[in-house]
């Protein structure tokens, strides 16, 4: 499974986990399988590429500074 | 409330806070087809049940993503195969054993599902009984439709 660990600042702020075949039309996008402080999300959404996520993930961080 | 209410509300609350993901969805797919058949709407462990994974999700506070690959692990290891809006439990004694429901409340011993006779009301769970189909209760926000 194609994971990637995203930092901020030194801190660990989301894990994106890559979807397999067995997710259907979704395979091959990323997952927010999970954010920490201002990047957990109770309905964890998904993206079609890293830079997608990343913007995301930046806004996140952003809005709740 | 009697003390079966109770005893389902206990085990929503343990379950959500300290089961795994395959925990909570065995042990639903085990308390809704006892519901069912003690309604005397399924049978031969099989049951219709037009709910989503997004249902699932948002019953047992977990991501779609997630319970896609948790009935993709329950149909690899045979417990339950999924015939458009009826899962088939394939494998009963294993799945009660996954949801740990024979340590549990509710008048649900070992014995075999079809054996049992139980009241189980559906008070206390995300979903109801409608003519004898489980629903989400909160219908007009959920989307339904096939597995």
């Amino acid at each position: 499974m194609e994971s990637h660990l995203v930092f901020s600042d030194g801190f660990l702020v989301a894990v994106l986990v890559r979807m397999s075949d067995i997710h259907g039309d979704r395979a091959g996008m990323w997952f927010l399988e999970a954010g920490f402080g201002p990047v957990d999300h109770p309905d964890p959404p998904t993206f079609a590429n890293l830079d997608e996520a990343q913007s995301w993930v930046e806004w996140r961080l952003e809005c709740k500074r | 409330m009697t003390l079966i209410d109770a005893g389902i509300f206990r085990e929503w609350m343990v379950g959500l806070g300290r089961c795994s993901a395959f925990e909570q969805v065995a042990h639903l797919f085990c308390e809704l087809y006892l519901k069912l058949q003690s309604a005397g709407v399924a049978g031969s462990c099989r049951c219709e049940f037009p709910l989503t994974q997004i249902d699932l999700a948002e019953a047992l506070s977990l991501t779609d993503v997630h319970v896609n690959r948790v009935l993709k692990e329950m149909c690899g290891r045979s417990l339950v195969t999924l015939r458009g809006n009826m899962p088939v439990i394939e494998a009963w004694d294993e799945l009660l054993q996954a949801a740990e429901l024979t340590r549990r409340t509710c008048s649900l011993g070992s014995e075999q599902p079809q054996q049992r006779a139980v009241r189980c009301p559906f008070a206390y769970s995300p979903f109801e009984l409608r003519q004898g189909v489980p629903t989400w209760r909160a219908t007009s926000s959920s989307p339904t439709g096939s597995w």
